[in-house]
């Protein structure tokens, strides 16, 4: 047999291998695939226990006016006007987040803020307290501050909200005229997962 | 079968998981209105309800009352003269905002008991140290007079305090007896 019909007898033999194996695959299967999507969006929410809080009426002299939820705090130490805060509990925050996250509660209060009266606007103080105190709380800061209240605070959801106290503290200069004042408290949350 | 089907929904839960670390940080607004009204303040009181200047008489004797000066016959030699103690009455006045301050005399003859004359009693309040103002001399009780203008009154270290100077005369031809005399002072004020 010369080179090329030896060539064509080894072609046909894996020929006649490859019919052999065809009829395994008679059999047929069929693939049933489904894919499912969905889009979690996550939880991310603060809110604040009651959307306003009313010192009533105040004067220079810290005194008391009867206003429920109110302490009247007298004059304050330098002598230049008179205190108020709000009662402890009075105005709570709440803050959920799932999947947990870290959070850092800052001031975001602008003079623009002030929105009504003739007050010095950074007459308002705020503070985040926490309970146990420990260091992610600070002192009372300025309304316009734009100063961290609260950083690294664990937050999950269901039993692992997390809730605190607002605490408001507001001083009526000798210099501050008379008439109503607004303040619209802002506070960014950040969460970090 | 089954098989493939486990393998596909792995595949996503990894994508998801790299699409989720997208949010990493995460950002809410929290708002709380906070209002006031801030009435301010306008007060003034004087530092004794009452000053008594106890037995008098037209020679201006004195009978050992307390805080009374007796002057003996008045000037004009119509009767005794008496003098509270400089310090013994004593008004004060705060004001925040500051507010530029008169005072004025509004009794009238209604409020006097007794049958000395109305207006034996004479009131004056002598100017305020550090607070500016213009004072007027003694003032008949029931003269509505200004006695004291232009002062300016804050709060704290910044409130006003002064005499209330009293004048008494006893005339020869007052009746005996108890006098009482209420004496109203009004204080308005300007921002």
């Amino acid at each position: 047999m010369n080179f090329m019909a030896r060539s064509m007898a080894v072609s046909v033999a894996g020929l006649v291998v490859f019919l052999f194996a065809t009829p395994v695959s008679a059999q047929s299967i069929s693939e049933a695939e489904v894919t499912a999507m969905a889009n979690n969006l996550g939880i991310f929410e603060c809110l604040t226990s009651v959307p306003l809080f009313d010192f009533g009426d105040v004067d220079a002299n810290g005194g008391s006016h009867g206003t429920p939820g109110v302490i009247p705090q007298g004059r304050n130490p330098t002598g230049t006007g008179g205190r108020y805060t709000n009662q402890p509990g009075t105005v709570m925050w709440t803050c959920r987040a799932a999947p947990p996250s870290n959070l850092q509660i800052s001031l975001a209060s602008l003079p623009s803020d002030h929105t009504v009266g003739t007050m010095d606007h950074d007459d308002l103080e705020i503070r985040l307290p926490s309970d146990p105190p420990d260091s992610w709380t600070t002192g009372y800061q300025l309304f316009t501050s734009n100063a961290t209240l609260l950083s690294s605070i664990p937050a999950g959801n269901g039993p692992f909200e997390v809730t605190g106290r607002v605490e408001l503290r507001l001083t009526v200069l000798d210099t501050d005229p008379p008439g109503p004042n607004t303040w619209v408290v802002r506070m960014v949350v950040t969460g970090s997962l | 079968m089954g098989m493939r089907v486990t393998c596909s929904l792995v595949s996503i839960l990894v994508i998801l998981g790299v699409a989720s670390t997208t949010w990493a940080q995460r950002v809410e607004d929290m708002d709380l209105t906070v209002t006031a009204n801030n009435l301010g303040l306008f007060e003034c009181n004087t530092s004794v309800a009452s000053f008594d200047f106890g037995d008098v008489n037209a020679d201006g004797d004195d009978f050992g009352t307390p805080s009374v000066v007796a002057q003996g016959r008045a000037p004009a030699d119509n009767g005794g003269l008496y003098e509270n103690a400089p310090g013994s009455v004593q008004f004060t006045c705060v004001a925040a905002p500051e507010s530029v301050v008169q005072i004025v005399l509004t009794s009238d003859a209604t409020d006097h008991s007794g049958n000395m004359a109305v207006d034996d009693l004479e009131v004056r309040l002598p100017n305020v140290p550090g607070h500016g103002g213009t004072s007027t001399d003694y003032q008949l009780f029931s003269s509505q007079a200004l006695l004291l203008s232009d002062l300016n009154v804050g709060n704290g270290p910044l409130a006003a305090t002064g005499d209330v100077d009293l004048r008494l005369t006893v005339l020869d031809i007052d009746q005996t007896g108890a006098n009482t005399w209420l004496v109203h002072m009004q204080a308005t004020g300007t921002p």
